[in-house]
């Protein structure tokens, strides 16, 4: 009986082994098939989060500026609804190495609360759109609660081994929401300090404020935008905090502001191919 | 200190069916049912584990308790033992039960639990109340826990620092993005083996193969990219010839001595040991006999380790494709080599061979081991 048992047990234990490399060699197999595409891919979209109470076509003006010219390049709109559900709309022209990708969501509103489930159905989003069109590397823009959607996806869901961001802005996004003291962190503050470590250390980040007056843009006060230091310097490679004042300085004009826009030409879209500065990183 | 050694060892061999039992259920729950596990991954239904998150918790939970009231019951059992003929039973079931209170506090969550907290209090603990007279013998052990009893108030709870973490984070910050050459592959794999040998918990980024640490990513996407691979020397593509049954290749020592005994005078619980030990499970072997604490082992150790890994990347420069693929987490070091190679025919060579090889340098050591530890202990 005894025997009986331990042949039992060892069979069992054969089995277990074999089953595991038939799994698990096919799904590592796949899982390299398909990350080569991804990997080898020369597509280096520039990914943008609108605000809150903002739609897919947030940016469409400000696209429409960095089309001017010849470089013109494709605008993909996604949007992911509160099951997670997404839809998709805009066509990816061919041989398009750098096209505009924005992720909105139907779940638009403002609040921490609201923050953490963007962040998550983002990474669903950009998961999603990395199997679509292979790419690896990708600039990231984001205005207003759109920047603090990138940090908490950086923070909790971005894996570096899958996906390699290079550049992230953020345009006017308060990241102590309507605090004006630095002593008085909110919770998501106080979180985005908590787990900064886990912030890309190659990233650069260029952080944009926007002044109206001295003190805000006429909603994000000088003071939160200017927390975002205490969140990625001396964390991410370079961090760089930049001022815009004069017309289009108001909170909702700054994506279409022309300083802000040549700023977007200048630090984050990817140079034409062939160009000096277009030395992709390993 | 060897005699307090000895007597934790043989109170964690009674305890054995409570680490068998909890290592099992941990394995079960890594493989079948954590949304990163085995199974979910490669059977693609993680979205459908994801829904357990109660159990999932309830499991961590149980663990964590358990593995914990496993060294509270070795440390009770130990000094029932080693102080049943120096104090009076009604003496000796306070002291231990205030002990038992104080080890369950000393001891962390499973996965930084270090077992040589065990001895160390057992001795601090043991010493001191047999040196002292008859009379002051109970005062002197309540005196002992009343002194780890501030240490826990005031360092555990207070400052809120816990030893263990800080070890771990020291030894994370060297780590850093891995080591890039063999030889610091090799330093990091013997201070492994040390930490096993001696009963640390805290080298767990050097004994789980990490595809997302820097020097393992620049090879994937090296590899990816068709160019030459930069770390051809670190973990990862070297684990497989140090971690086979976790660091010291342990699977082969288990071998050793399940080959010397023969396989019919193995009882069915070699073979509930040799299973975890596979999945790199460790601490079943660790309860059933005493290899922690032994120097003489340890040396061993750590020169099979060297062998393997010269012999490993030998075969890396001249033969062997690195591994360097995703594999599924959980998957064991022993399957490791062909599943993130690709290239299973070679390394299931390379493994047996190696193997072989670990089992005739174990040869000895198993002798010894084995002609210390009674039979009875293992049925």
């Amino acid at each position: 009986m005894r025997n009986g048992l331990k042949w039992v047990v060892t069979a069992g234990m054969f089995i277990l082994l074999v089953v595991m490399i038939i799994l698990g060699l096919r799904w590592s197999e796949a899982k390299t098939s398909t990350n080569r595409a991804i990997f080898n891919s020369k597509m280096t979209p520039t990914i943008l989060i609108p605000g809150s109470s903002a739609s897919q076509n947030r940016f469409d003006g400000l696209v429409k500026e960095l089309n001017k010219g010849v470089n013109k390049h494709s605008l993909l709109k996604v949007t992911v609804k509160e099951t997670g559900a997404m839809t998709v709309s805009g066509k990816l022209r061919a041989r398009d190495q750098a096209p505009y990708m924005v992720v909105a969501f139907e779940n638009n509103h403002d609040g921490y609360a609201n923050i953490k489930k963007q962040a998550a159905w983002f990474n669903k989003a950009i998961l999603m759109l990395q199997k679509r069109y292979h790419f690896r590397r990708f600039q990231a823009i984001g205005h207003s609660n759109g920047g603090l959607i990138w940090t908490r996806y950086l923070e909790q869901y971005y894996q570096a081994e899958e996906l390699q961001v290079n550049v992230l802005m953020t345009i006017g996004s308060p990241y102590n929401f309507a605090e004006k003291s630095i002593n008085n962190k909110t919770q998501m503050l106080a979180d985005f300090i908590k787990h900064r470590k886990a912030l890309p250390t190659d990233l650069t980040v260029y952080s944009i404020l926007g002044t109206e007056t001295y003190d805000d843009d006429g909603i994000v006060p000088e003071e939160s935008v200017e927390a975002g230091k205490y969140i990625f310097q001396k964390q991410v490679a370079h961090y760089t905090q930049i001022t815009v004042t004069g017309d289009d300085a108001q909170h909702s004009d700054l994506p279409q502001n022309d300083q802000i826009v040549q700023l977007i030409q200048q630090n984050v879209l990817p140079k034409p191919m062939g160009s000096e500065l277009n030395r992709p990183k390993s | 200190m060897k005699r307090y050694l000895a007597a934790t060892q043989q109170s964690m061999a009674t305890l054995l069916p409570v680490v068998l039992a909890l290592t099992w259920l941990a394995l079960g729950q890594r493989l079948v049912l954590l949304p990163d596990g085995f199974f979910p991954t490669v059977l693609h239904y993680t979205k459908f584990v994801g829904k357990f998150v109660m159990l999932n918790g309830l499991i961590t939970n149980a663990l964590t308790m358990g593995f914990q009231l496993v060294g509270v019951l070795v440390v009770a059992r130990t000094l029932m033992t080693l102080l049943k003929s120096h104090l009076k039973t009604e003496q000796l079931g306070v002291l231990i039960a205030l002990s038992a209170l104080i080890v369950w506090h000393l001891l962390g969550n499973p996965q930084m639990i270090n077992w040589l907290i065990l001895p160390v209090f057992v001795m601090s603990l043991v010493w001191p109340v047999q040196r002292v007279r008859p009379e002051w013998r109970f005062s002197m052990g309540v005196a002992v826990n009343a002194i780890y009893a501030l240490y826990i108030l005031v360092v555990q709870r207070w400052w809120e620092f816990s030893l263990t973490a800080y070890l771990q984070q020291v030894v994370n910050g060297w780590f850093g993005d891995g080591p890039q050459h063999l030889w610091s592959s090799i330093a990091w794999y013997v201070m492994a083996v040390l930490g096993n040998g001696l009963g640390l918990n805290s080298l767990s980024s050097v004994v789980n193969p990490d595809i997302s640490t820097t020097t393992a990513n620049a090879n994937l996407v090296a590899m990816l990219q068709h160019q030459t691979l930069p770390n051809l020397y670190s973990l990862y593509p070297l684990a497989l010839f140090a971690l086979v049954g976790s660091a010291g290749m342990l699977l082969a020592l288990f071998l050793a001595m399940m080959i010397r005994r023969r396989m019919k005078h193995v009882s069915i619980t070699w073979l509930l040991v040799l299973i975890p030990l596979l999945l790199d499970q460790w601490w079943p072997l660790a309860f059933m006999i005493p290899i922690m604490w032994r120097p003489r082992l340890m040396g061993r150790m750590v020169a099979v380790t060297i062998v393997n890994l010269l012999l490993g990347a030998l075969l890396l420069f001249r033969h062997l494709a690195p591994a360097v693929y995703w594999v599924p987490s959980g998957t064991p070091n022993l399957l490791l080599g062909g599943l993130a190679s690709h290239q299973l025919g070679a390394y299931a060579i390379v493994m047996v061979a190696i193997l072989l090889l670990d089992i005739w340098l174990y040869w000895q050591p198993a002798k010894r081991i084995l002609e210390e530890v009674t039979d009875a202990q293992w049925t």
